[in-house]
């Protein structure tokens, strides 16, 4: 099989599954800003139980396709699996210990709500927002490890020191930028819903407000850790710094231009912090549904500009790497029909999920 | 005992303990959405709204067991590629299907289980969101199957025909020969050669090793079906969806009898949703037994080392219960470790080597190996054959209530304390079932043909790492059960509809 359809598998169900993820982590915290505002304000309590409401009724599109993840990755891709598991061994079991808290707390937070008394209840929030950030924390790890190969020491056989791959320098500024960006994403979305719910409770509007301002402001301190990136990759993955310049900077060699997605990255994000800026002081329903719309366009972006900037290669290392193809599994003939069959199903069945939802947050919402 | 053999055996602990743990949401999830189906079909047919009330508890409970179980599902799954990264390339060749279709099963599973707490009330037409529940049922279904079937594969290796025959003369044909042979056997020769010496088998699962193999033999597997189109597939996936289903309706069942134990009150209510419940569990219960025999037949033709494990046999003899049910014959004589060790060493092909030992010494020494697990499991399945047949009493009593409606009026409070019981004899049973499969295939991860020491990951697994799993697994289940228990104590709007 080209590497073609498993790329593509990989980039389709990898950008669902950030998406949902990034606005999760962003709710989860701005519910529990808000839940922390209702100790003084009890009427806040109501507000911040509706933007708990999406995370619930979404954050089961993350986890399936986290799931989903990992088995294509595993399946068809088996000895990158086996590379990142070796030497990433720490970085993973903190995301697997982050998924199990993070879930069962999740839980806990939505249906010990006025049930415990309210300090518990934000200790179990506190619990459920730091454990989400928990999971990008050592996932991230992976995309430093293929950006920067750092603590791999010998292919074959497959040696590596996964104390040294903890000190990866792609990493820091990777993690804090895919932090900050999952606030940011996760506040405008809270912005837009709260802003379609003030249509019944005026209080609402207010809390879309803050959402707006907080989450297009996040836009400078992302910059800043964005150009931090952006410099360390000059350093330590020439390559796909190569490919994300190449429009607009004199680099090295790179057989791919990611240029545009970079650039339409950064001049969304500038837009976001504009118009989100400019809702906070002159709010208008229609710019508080754009926002959230462009912050996710914008994350897409920055993954493909990302991702597909190390292609031919799976794993960069300076100006060349290794090519995914020979990360690809061969042991086997993967019928490309089947895997498009198990895709289509998958991607119906999340189509009619989030029709349901849509049709549970318009009716039950409002209600 | 060297470090290696420390972290495999604890590495085996740790995943046996990350098992258990999801067995436990697993029984919840598969046999709480049986028992779904059956009382919301009861709530609407007799327009009942007990049945329906105790659906939605179930449907409650259900939805906060499954996060934990999928959050547990995620820990096995990484277990399996970060602690036993060895099976990477299993995962990538023969169980790539079941997982793959796995995929399918969970996103039906998931979005359903959220679309029926969240639509309930919702439809004019119950009948439609009775639909739902049970497509959601199904796929809970459909996901255990695809994943015993993985466990099946491990347990009797399909589709490798006689390659295990070759290395272990007492062992039987897997199936039809779809594997590349030279390819299996030179990965082998690999495998134990890099053990040998570096002590660890995944440190060659590398893009060049494979690459090597690959262009020298060809393709691994011709039929990426061939895990599901096993026997032993098919019979242990019924086994373990009927052992899930009764454990998980015998908890309700439990809870049920222990509420109307507990309010004399209500028992009424409480024994006639008991006796819904426990009926359904005490059918299966029977069904189990008889699909057990089914299950041992497998045992017996496909693993002989645990079928010597089982029946005791360190000296080929007769195993009345297996000579019985399986010839006819209590006295049928079974053939014993003295049997396989005896045709080890008359082995056909002594001479051929696997990195330097040959198939004689190997097929002597891993038999031996077999040999010293047997009183372990044998004392494993005797309990668990005692315990069944205290479950099979209890539930044969639950069944006769169908037949002897007089006699048991007035001496309900013996089926109550008989419901009592239920929610600890089937998990015991199941568990013990569970350790025996587990056990029964060592001294391999894959019956006859690699060893745990091949697959585990290059890194210490260490008493660090076992605490910070531990924790984290304590710190999900018990914040799981106390959210169950706060949401029962003080049950959600939808709940009180019912009681309106």
């Amino acid at each position: 099989m080209d590497v073609t359809l498993p790329i593509l598998v990989l980039g389709l169900i990898l950008l669902i599954h950030l998406t949902f993820v990034n606005i999760n982590i962003g709710l989860g915290f701005y519910s529990l800003i808000l839940r922390f505002i209702s100790l003084r304000r009890s009427e806040v309590a109501r507000t911040a139980r509706k933007v708990f409401k999406f995370l619930v009724a979404t954050e089961v599109v993350s986890g399936v396709y986290g799931t989903m993840i990992t088995v294509v990755l595993a399946g068809l891709f088996p000895t990158l699996v086996n590379i990142a598991a070796t030497i990433l061994f720490i970085p993973l079991i903190i995301s697997i210990l982050g998924i199990l808290i993070r879930l069962t707390s999740i839980v806990a937070y939505w249906y010990t709500w006025d049930r415990v008394n309210v300090k518990t209840h934000l200790s179990i929030g506190i619990v459920m927002a730091v454990s989400g950030l928990m999971i990008p924390g050592g996932f991230r790890y992976i995309f430093a490890l293929i950006n920067n190969p750092v603590g791999l020491k010998s292919l074959t056989p497959l040696l590596g020191d996964p104390i040294e791959a903890l000190f990866n320098p792609v990493y820091p500024p990777l993690l804090l930028h895919t932090w900050i960006g999952a606030l940011s994403i996760g506040f405008l979305t809270a912005a837009a819903g709260l802003s379609w719910t003030s249509r019944r409770s005026g209080e609402d509007l207010e809390w879309s407000r803050h959402a707006s301002l907080l989450g297009s402001l996040m836009i400078i301190p992302q910059g800043i850790v964005g150009f931090w990136f952006w410099s360390t990759l000059s350093f330590h993955s020439r390559y796909l710094f190569n490919s994300i310049n190449k429009s607009f900077l004199p680099v090295g060699e790179s057989s791919i231009d990611m240029g545009h997605s970079f650039l339409g990255m950064v001049l969304l994000a500038i837009v976001i912090l504009v118009m989100g800026v400019a809702y906070y002081y002159k709010p208008d329903k229609k710019v508080a549904y754009i926002l959230p719309s462009l912050a996710i366009i914008s994350l897409i972006l920055g993954e493909i500009a990302h991702d597909v900037g190390r292609l031919p290669y799976m794993v960069i290392i300076g100006e060349k790497g290794i090519e995914a193809s020979a990360f690809l599994n061969k042991l086997i003939i993967i019928d490309p029909i089947l895997i498009g069959v198990g895709v289509a199903s998958i991607l119906i069945m999340t189509g009619v999920f989030l029709i349901l939802l849509y049709h549970y947050l318009a009716k039950g919402f409002l209600q | 005992m060297s470090p290696e053999t420390i972290d495999v055996s604890f590495a085996l602990t740790l995943s046996s303990i990350g098992i258990y743990v999801h067995a436990i949401t697993v029984a919840i999830v598969i046999g709480f959405s049986i028992a779904l189906v059956v009382l919301e079909f009861l709530g609407i047919k007799k327009k009942d709204k007990e049945y329906i009330k105790l659906a939605k508890k179930v449907a409650i409970f259900l939805i906060i067991a499954f996060v934990f179980g999928a959050a547990t599902g995620t820990l096995v799954e990484f277990g399996l590629i970060q602690v036993w990264n060895g099976v990477i390339l299993a995962i990538g060749s023969y169980v790539f299907l079941p997982l793959y279709l796995e995929l399918v099963a969970f996103v039906i599973e998931a979005g359903l289980l959220i679309a029926l707490v969240y639509t309930w009330d919702k439809f004019k037409n119950p009948w439609t969101h009775w639909t739902i529940t049970v497509v959601y049922a199904v796929g809970a279904l459909f996901s255990g199957a695809l994943i015993t079937s993985v466990n099946s594969w491990m347990q009797a290796p399909w589709g490798t025909g006689d390659l295990v025959k070759l290395i272990y003369p007492w062992a039987p044909s897997y199936g039809p020969n779809l594997s590349n042979v030279d390819f299996l056997v030179e990965l082998k020769i690999i495998l134990v050669d890099n053990s040998l010496k570096n002590g660890y088998g995944p440190s060659l699962i590398t893009p060049t090793v494979l690459e090597q193999l690959i262009n020298k033999h060809g393709i691994l597997l011709k039929d990426p079906w061939v895990s599901l189109t096993s026997p032993v597939a098919l019979i242990s996936v019924i086994h373990q969806l009927l052992a899930t289903t009764i454990v998980g309706v015998f908890w309700i069942a439990g809870a049920l009898s222990y509420k109307a134990l507990r309010n004399v009150e209500k028992r009424e209510k409480y024994f006639k949703l008991f006796k819904s419940v426990a009926l359904i569990g005490a059918i299966l219960f029977i069904v189990q037994g008889i699909e057990g025999h089914e299950q041992g037949l497998m045992v017996y033709l496909y693993q002989p080392t645990k079928f010597a494990m089982i029946a005791g046999l360190e000296k080929s003899g007769a195993y009345p219960p297996a000579g019985l049910t399986l010839f006819g014959d209590p006295n049928y004589i079974f053939k014993g470790f003295d049997y396989l060790l005896q045709v080890s060493e008359n082995h056909p092909n002594p001479d051929i080597k696997i990195a330097g030992i040959s198939l004689k010494e190997i097929a002597i020494s891993d038999t031996l190996k077999a040999l010293e697990k047997l009183p372990l499991v044998k004392v494993l399945y005797e309990v668990k054959l005692l315990l069944a047949g205290i479950g099979v009493i209890i539930s044969l009593m639950i069944l006769s209530t169908l037949v002897f409606k007089k006699f048991w009026v007035g001496r309900e409070k013996i089926l109550l304390y008989g419901g009592l019981a239920m929610p600890f004899i089937p998990p015991a049973v199941a568990g013990l079932g569970w350790a025996v499969r587990e056990i029964g295939r060592k001294p391999w991860t894959v019956y006859g043909l690699l060893y745990p020491e091949e697959l585990i990951t290059l890194n210490p697994v260490n008493l660090w790492v076992g605490l910070a799993i531990l924790a984290g697994i304590i710190a999900g289940l018990l914040l799981t059960f106390w959210t169950a228990y706060k949401v029962l104590q003080k049950p959600p709007r939808f709940l009180l509809e019912v009681e309106e």
